[in-house]
């Protein structure tokens, strides 16, 4: 059953096939959240946030755009909220799941190197601004066509190409010199 | 396509959304020129290094977190209710600070119009001037005196 089907049987009531939507978007979303948020502990309480949102608003749900570009728009919309209030705090980034993928290292080195590297990606993604940054997120994470993403941000596809590739070409310039300056230290 | 167009269409070349043509005519540039080539070999490190992120998994009880939290919000009274609640209850306390002044005012008014009466105190039936010796030449003098002599 396709996700229309099943927002249609919500609105009719069979509130229960609300867990099926929650089964097949809950890494989509929760990722997407992590990326845009670059905490792990916060963007685990804002996918929850944004699916208890979305039981509520579902019922008003009028299917214009399909139901994921419809999620992925409230996703990145309250994301970009909760990073937006993050930064206001300041506070210091968790390194959970970075130090997640050293606990479970059976190479050590590896993991580290793929823990720093990660941890440079997200650095790298931040010094983006929110339209590019959630450009990247959604494409390059989340593997969603320039269609998609032009629906989801409201913005033709020309701009998804232009905005992409300048988001390419920054971070390609952060991560160099930040890759240079970690080599050298 | 010049160079500028070409830059243009180097991350839809990457991710192979462009068309067969387009994508033949970004590819025939690229073996051409220089400039484009290492902005495209650019782009190329950069898929690499984002390969390899982390990627997270929702746990086993996020679905029952969920549904805790959409059953714990509609025990909640509706929003509506709660607003008026907190609308109505300062509201209706300070409609009657309000009342209680203009009352006051008014009552003050009401007593304040109406002549106050002093009332009349006898605390002696005997005036205490009466056994004072009388002065010499007043009128009630006189009038005693006159009494006395006719008696």
């Amino acid at each position: 059953m396709d996700d229309e089907q099943l927002v249609e049987q919500f609105r009719h009531g069979q509130l229960h096939v609300f867990d099926e939507l929650v089964l097949r978007y809950q890494d989509r979303v929760l990722n997407t959240c992590f990326r845009l948020i670059g905490n792990e502990e916060e963007a685990r309480d804002a996918a929850q946030d944004i699916f208890i949102k979305v039981y509520h608003a579902l019922a008003s749900f009028k299917p214009q755009a399909s139901f994921s570009t419809w999620l992925y728009r409230i996703a990145a919309n309250h994301a970009l909220n909760v990073a937006r209030s993050r930064k206001r705090r300041s506070r210091i980034r968790s390194f959970t799941a970075e130090i997640a993928l050293i606990a479970d290292a059976k190479n050590p080195h590896s993991a580290l190197e793929k823990e720093e590297r990660a941890h440079l990606v997200r650095e790298a993604l931040n010094q983006l601004g929110e339209s590019q940054k959630t450009i990247v997120v959604l494409h390059r994470f989340e593997g969603l066509s320039y269609k998609e993403i032009a629906d989801i941000m409201n913005i033709s596809v020309s701009s998804v190409e232009s905005r992409l590739f300048r988001a390419r070409q920054k971070l390609a310039k952060i991560l160099k010199s930040s890759m240079t300056e970690y080599i050298s230290s | 396509m010049n160079c500028r167009q070409i830059r243009k269409k180097l991350s839809p070349y990457i991710d192979e959304q462009l068309d067969s043509r387009r994508q033949e005519q970004v590819r025939d540039h690229l073996q051409s020129c220089q400039n484009c080539s290492t902005v495209l070999h650019q782009l190329e490190q950069l898929e690499d290094l984002l390969q390899d992120d982390l990627r997270l998994q929702a746990d086993a009880f996020t679905l029952t977190r969920i549904k805790a939290a959409i059953s714990a919000k509609s025990d909640q009274p509706l929003p509506v209710w709660s607003l008026l609640q907190k609308v109505l209850a300062p509201s209706i306390v300070f409609a009657g600070l309000v009342l209680g002044v203009l009352l006051g005012i008014q009552l003050h008014n009401t007593f304040k119009r109406t002549p106050i009466v002093e009332p009349q105190t006898h605390t002696s039936l005997v005036d205490s001037t009466f056994f004072e010796p009388l002065p010499v030449g007043s009128i009630t003098a006189t009038y005693v005196s006159m009494n006395a002599i006719q008696k």
